[in-house]
């Protein structure tokens, strides 16, 4: 073979192979806007897509077998992952919880009807699940060391309206099921105006466990407290007459009672009391700590933040009280805004 | 008489309480040894005690680095679940740190992290919290008052034996994590990066490390790069696999890998280049050996 074709050829086998490094050395700028959830791409803030997981599975979720899958808000479901004899995440039933050897954590407790639970360990989702029609949830995770944790658990209700983070410190001794009962997430809470005038009726409603007695507090400079029963779907609405409140800014808030057992109270709605009527839309949008517009506050809100903390003109999204500087006070608001 | 031991009696009662009364909170260095002899060590507890949720933390720890030798800081247990600032010395003797608790925590026995010491000149050394501010979980980030106890350790003239503080047993690996995927204007000029986050129970955390690769077959030739949260990605075609690994203080490491978002297509795999190649070879040898003949 002459000279020439066999340098053709070694041309030929290195363009062929050395491609793909070359295509990874030279930086490839994607115009595309980030992939939305739905996609099957794993975009901003999403842990999974569709059937993209993203490498992700039951066993490195903790589990020790079973199916992953995605919700449809691009979060893992673990309801189909397996811990040894212990079933995941599943509403409605409270079973008997069996000893195992391995290190568990089981969470009992009420939400509420068909409402979506999302577990956090150490501010991340860890696991996620359906409340039954009763708006019990039990949720079991494995795989976990021994040692303190803090744990969160929020739900959203059948109008999208996220609860408040329910928070609660344990201490996971290794080798040992924990079982943490008695969780009663507080109720959600909504009003149909922002703004009404003295003396019409603000509608205050949520949701709660069906039954439930919910204690509504309106806050003036005397504070109202109203009960209502909740619906056998859980909802209580109050028509509040506002011609007891003070014109101004005020605030609501409500808890839940049944059986003996109580919630805190839940999120603080604002109101103002003045000479018009303006609707309120339902507060799906999450006001403050969400910088990048995915309707979570996470890692990827922190990351953005960590990077502006102390450098000088951060961007609006990040300061969120508007004083030209990322800072501790910033950071205390996207924790009290965080949905993992 | 009576009256004035009343009065005293009300003062006392007073005093007694008034930290209680003018603070919300209550920030402690708690240590198991207040006397220790040179080459002796120590930990020092930074605790927090609070009636309401805390979700924000931040301050110094202030201490006399001719006295006191910084042997090990200790986060493992700690309530802070991400740091802003990781618990650094940021000056001869003065520690530097702040972290937020995502829904905030209560109660008494908070931990924030710990620091081993080891005692080196004879003398009262002083341990000292500083700039201490705690944010309430209340959305707006207001501050709440702390009181603050401080330590101070009596240093005796050792024996020159060696008393260490017992070394935390760690076999298990850091926490199971899920590294998220983003990009935003607002950070590395819109370029897609990793964020990523995880504790270790025992030992703490010390680092973590990255490596992307392309073909799974050849990941062995990409070496490990020790970087911090959040990452720019080299492959911002995002067509690599993402290995990041987690390492505790006791060198136990927890891997995750995130596939490709845009996986590779056919004919850029390893398997299909071979064949191609094998083809084009075949081809031009053929090709080759007709030139070859007809120019004979």
């Amino acid at each position: 073979m002459k000279y020439q074709n066999k340098l053709f050829l070694l041309i030929l086998f290195l363009s062929l192979w050395l491609f793909p490094f070359f295509t990874h050395g030279i930086t490839v700028e994607i115009t595309a806007t980030v992939p939305g959830c739905g996609d099957e791409v794993i975009g901003s803030g999403e842990q999974c897509d569709g059937s993209n997981l993203g490498g992700a599975s039951c066993v490195l979720q903790g589990f020790n077998s079973g199916t992953l899958s995605c919700t449809s808000a691009c979060i893992f479901n673990t309801a189909q992952c397996i811990s040894d004899s212990l079933g995941g995440g599943g509403g409605g039933n409270n079973s008997i919880i069996p000893s195992i050897p391995s290190t568990n954590v089981v969470f009992i407790g009420r939400a509420y009807p068909r409402s979506a639970i999302t577990l956090l360990k150490d501010a991340q989702v860890i696991a996620t699940t359906v409340a039954g029609a009763d708006a019990n949830f039990q949720i079991a995770i494995s795989g976990v060391s021994g040692g303190n944790y803090i744990f969160s658990v929020y739900s959203e209700d059948s109008k999208g309206v996220r609860s408040s983070l329910l928070t609660f410190p344990i201490s996971v001794i290794a080798g040992v099921t924990t079982k943490v009962s008695g969780i009663f997430i507080a109720p959600t809470i909504a009003l149909d105006k922002s703004e009404v005038r003295r003396g019409d009726n603000l509608v205050i409603f949520g949701q709660s466990v069906p039954a439930a007695e919910i204690t509504i507090s309106v806050s003036s400079e005397e504070e109202f407290f109203v009960k209502q029963i909740a619906d056998v779907r859980g909802i209580y609405l109050l028509n509040f007459d506002t011609s007891v409140l003070e014109m101004g800014q005020h605030q609501t808030k409500s808890k839940s009672a049944l059986n003996g057992e109580i919630t805190a109270f839940g999120k603080v709605v604002g109101f103002i009391v003045g000479t018009e009527s303006i609707v309120a839309e339902l507060p799906k949008t999450i006001s403050k700590g969400d910088i990048n517009g995915d309707r979570r506050v996470n890692l990827v809100d922190f990351s953005v933040m960590a990077y502006w903390y102390k450098r000088a003109s951060p961007p609006l999204s990040a300061d969120f009280n508007d004083d030209g500087k990322v800072d501790l006070v910033d950071f205390s608001i996207l924790a009290f805004n965080w949905t993992g | 008489m009576i009256a004035s031991i009343k009065n005293i009696f009300l003062v006392s009662i007073f005093f007694a309480f008034f930290p209680l009364i003018a603070s919300a909170a209550e920030v402690r260095l708690e240590t198991n040894k207040v006397k220790v002899k040179t080459g002796e060590q120590l930990t020092a507890k930074i605790v927090v005690h609070a009636a309401e949720a805390i979700n924000a933390v931040e301050g110094q720890l202030i201490f006399l680095s001719e006295m006191l030798k910084v042997k090990e800081v200790r986060d493992g247990n700690s309530v802070v679940n991400f740091w802003i600032t990781k618990p650094r010395l940021e000056a001869p003797g003065v520690f530097f740190f702040s972290g937020i608790t995502p829904g905030g925590f209560s109660g008494t026995n908070n931990l924030i992290f710990s620091v081993v010491f080891e005692a080196w000149q004879t003398g009262l050394a002083s341990v000292k919290l500083q700039a201490i501010r705690l944010l309430l979980n209340d959305g707006t980030g207001a501050e709440t008052s702390a009181t603050l106890n401080n330590l101070a350790i009596v240093v005796e003239p050792g024996d020159s034996k060696l008393r260490e503080e017992t070394a935390t047993t760690d076999k298990e690996a850091p926490e199971v994590f899920s590294p998220v995927l983003a990009r935003d204007s607002a950070l590395f000029a819109g370029k897609f990066f990793i964020a990523f986050a995880t504790q270790d129970k025992n030992s703490g955390l010390s680092h973590y490390r990255i490596k992307e690769y392309r073909f799974k077959m050849f990941s062995f030739l990409t070496g490990w790069k020790t970087v911090q949260s959040p990452y720019m990605l080299q492959d911002q075609a995002l067509k690599s696999y993402i290995v990041v690994q987690a390492v505790d203080n006791a060198t136990n490491p927890r891997t995750v890998v995130l596939a490709p978002a845009y996986p590779l297509l056919w004919y850029e795999s390893v398997f299909y280049r071979v064949i191609i190649t094998i083809i084009l070879f075949g081809f031009l040898a053929v090709v080759s050996k007709i030139w070859i003949k007809k120019s004979i």
